[in-house]
């Protein structure tokens, strides 16, 4: 009875909620720009810190957080600069929202964002490009498995691709599904690579095909391993 | 705190040892009033802030010694953030400052003039609604001289009027630690005195 007492006051003490440290300033940089490589003004970037739900099956829930900590705006340059208190504990990850869903380009997000990416306090994420929504096309791929002895490893799609959301570090369940529906700029061609090991000779195998993108809205492309 | 309270013992020990044939006197006053402050330059509480600012103090006077006096006090002010690209996403700054004091008096019949010097500690606490977003701490002096009215026996109106500096903690890029560091301000007090 003592301990399950002490259990539960040990449960009700621990702090969940995301914690700051007020006297350390981290600083985010970037720089916006359309398919033409023209600077993007005035455009909102947001800056969020998130933490996932904590729950003990039957004896404790604690809701996930996302706290809008950061707001900016592009200057004529496309520049932005957003300066915040670091996140120092219970946090999941630093999400950078580039641009929503509601306008001509299309949405764009850097996730998977760590405290531990900033040297000396900065991270410059360098030149983000936004694509036209209207010269934007949906290619599919679907990967053909027609020898049971291989295993497909990954799948890398070369080109002008509007990521709509890039991985700043990949999650640990990140697989090769996550790259198989991507929205690329039309009337180019894609480059697409993939590796697949075979296990009857223990090998790896990398294949590059190229894709033509006419000005269709919708591709699907196969291939087989 | 320890090293405050350390400081103005030797402070007002130098103060004791240096005049012979004086006597300290327990002389408590107590001070509450509204302060109004404007941060100026190139720094956050300045630029990234609303300004003015207004809070309010509480001052205890302990003891005296001729006409030099000490005692501590504490000041609360709460500002709006305004720039939120630099400084993050956050609703308001609240100012906690505790300082140890010596002041000197000069009296002419109802008025009161007093210079006084303030050295303490002081912390900036950032919230968003009840979120608390970090708290930045750090040391403040301040000079300033009150013009004090006898309105009765035992009560005094006093206006203050100085100038602080504050030195905070802070591990940023080169390019935002001054901004981040230091500020300055003006403030202006108005109270009474009991």
């Amino acid at each position: 009875m003592k301990y399950l007492l002490l259990f539960f006051l040990l449960m009700i003490s621990l702090s969940c909620e995301i914690e700051y440290d007020g006297e350390t300033k981290i600083v985010l940089k970037g720089k916006i720009t359309n398919q033409n490589n023209e600077s993007i003004a005035n455009q909102t970037i947001k800056l969020y810190v998130t933490r996932d739900a904590t729950y003990v099956p039957f004896l404790f829930y604690y809701p996930s957080e996302t706290n809008l900590i950061g707001i900016a705006k592009t200057n004529n340059l496309g520049n932005f600069t957003i300066v915040i208190p670091k996140p120092t504990s219970n946090y999941n990850e630093i999400i950078l929202d580039i641009n929503e869903d509601s306008n001509d380009f299309n949405s764009k997000k850097i996730v998977n964002i760590k405290t531990t990416d900033f040297n000396s306090y900065e991270l410059n994420l360098n030149t983000t490009k936004l694509y036209y929504k209207a010269d934007l096309c949906r290619l599919k791929i679907t990967p053909n498995n027609v020898n049971p002895g291989n295993e497909l490893l990954s799948i890398n799609i070369e080109g002008e691709v509007a990521n709509e959301i890039s991985y700043f570090n990949l999650p640990e369940e990140y697989g090769y599904y996550y790259e198989t529906q991507k929205n690329v700029l039309k009337n180019q061609t894609i480059q697409l690579v993939y590796k697949y090991k075979n296990y009857g000779t223990n090998t790896i195998i990398s294949n590059q095909v190229s894709i033509p993108i006419d000005n269709s809205n919708m591709i699907e492309y196969t291939f087989n391993y | 705190m320890k090293k405050i309270l350390i400081f103005f013992i030797v402070l007002f020990a130098q103060v004791l040892f240096a005049q012979k044939n004086k006597k300290l006197t327990f002389n408590p006053k107590f001070e509450m009033g509204f302060q109004t402050y404007f941060f100026f330059g190139d720094n956050y509480l300045s630029k990234g802030h609303t300004n003015p600012a207004i809070g309010a103090e509480l001052n205890l006077q302990i003891i005296s010694f001729n006409n030099i006096n000490a005692g501590f006090g504490v000041k609360k002010t709460t500002l709006k953030v305004e720039d939120i690209e630099i400084g993050g996403n956050i609703d308001k700054s609240n100012l906690n400052s505790f300082q140890g004091f010596i002041s000197y008096s000069l009296k002419s019949k109802k008025l009161e003039f007093i210079p006084q010097f303030a050295y303490g500690g002081i912390e900036n606490r950032q919230k968003m609604g009840s979120k608390l977003y970090g708290v930045q701490k750090g040391n403040l002096f301040e000079l300033s001289v009150s013009l004090n009215y006898q309105l009765d026996k035992n009560l005094q109106s006093y206006i203050r009027i100085g100038t602080t500096k504050y030195v905070f903690n802070i591990n940023t890029t080169p390019e935002f630690t001054s901004y981040f560091k230091n500020s300055n301000g003006i403030n202006i007090s108005i109270g009474i005195r009991i």
